[in-house]
C-alpha cells in the first residue's frame, strides 16, 4: 500500500471534517521537507466534527488502539491510526498542539486538493512548546528559511 | 583551513550546491508538498524493504 497522504487530506474535506495538517507536511509547506510517516492532523472539538470524522476514517477502513467512534475521537487525541492511504496521527490538547480554533491557518491547494495548514508563526510557536529534538531541528532550518522572527 | 575531499559522495556535493539550495528555496508550498509526499513514499518503501530482509 502507497502512503497517499492526499487522499486521506481528500477523504476528510469530502466529509467536511475541521482539522488542520500540521507536523511534517506543514514544515514542507514551509520550507523543510523532509520524510515523515504518517499525516499529523489536529481536528476540531465538538461531537458533530467527531462524527463526520468517524465517518471519514470508517470510509478509509481505519483501525486503532481504541474504537473509533465519536465519543472518544471527541476526547484529548494523541492517537496513531491506520488506514488504506497510510497512517493518520490525530492530535488535540497535546503538548505543541493549540486548539484547532485558535490555531492561525493558512490554505494551500495540492492536485485540488485544499490543505489547511498553521501559518508559519503558528508552526513556529508550536515547535517551540513541543520541544523535542526534531522540533528544535525543523525551528532551526525554518529560522534559517525565514529568518529567525 | 577547508581542504576539498575527492571522495565526498556526489549526493551530498548535489545538496550543497548553492543553485540547488536556491531551486529549492525558490519552490512553492504546493510543489514541497508534493516532494514531501514522494520523499515520505520512498523512505517507507526502504523502511519495508529492510524489514522484510530481517
Amino acid at each position: 500500500m502507497a502512503f497517499d497522504p492526499l487522499g486521506i487530506v481528500r477523504t476528510l474535506n469530502e466529509h467536511e471534517v475541521r482539522f488542520a495538517v500540521v507536523g511534517g507536511f506543514a514544515v514542507a509547506a514551509h520550507g523543510v521537507v523532509r520524510a515523515t510517516e504518517d499525516l499529523d492532523v489536529v481536528t476540531d472539538r465538538g461531537l458533530a466534527n467527531a462524527e463526520r470524522l468517524t465517518a471519514a476514517l470508517r470510509s478509509l477502513n481505519a483501525t486503532a488502539s481504541q474504537p473509533l467512534e465519536p465519543e472518544v475521537l471527541v476526547r484529548r487525541l494523541d492517537l496513531r491510526v491506520s488506514t488504506d492511504l497510510g497512517q493518520i496521527h490525530l492530535l488535540r490538547e497535546v503538548p505543541g498542539i493549540p486548539d484547532y480554533r485558535r490555531l492561525e491557518r493558512e490554505s494551500v491547494e495540492v492536485d485540488g486538493i485544499r490543505f489547511e495548514i498553521p501559518t508559519i508563526e503558528a508552526l513556529r510557536q508550536m515547535k517551540r512548546e513541543a520541544g523535542r529534538d526534531k522540533d528544535r531541528i525543523d525551528l532551526a532550518e525554518l529560522d534559517e528559511l525565514h529568518g529567525s522572527g | 583551513m577547508s581542504q576539498v575531499n575527492s571522495h565526498t559522495d556526489p549526493r551530498q556535493q548535489t545538496w550543497n550546491s548553492p543553485e540547488q539550495i536556491a531551486r529549492h528555496r525558490a519552490m512553492s508550498a504546493t510543489e514541497r508538498i508534493k516532494l514531501c509526499v514522494e520523499l515520505s513514499r520512498e523512505a517507507l518503501r526502504f523502511a519495508a524493504a529492510r524489514r522484510a530482509r530481517r
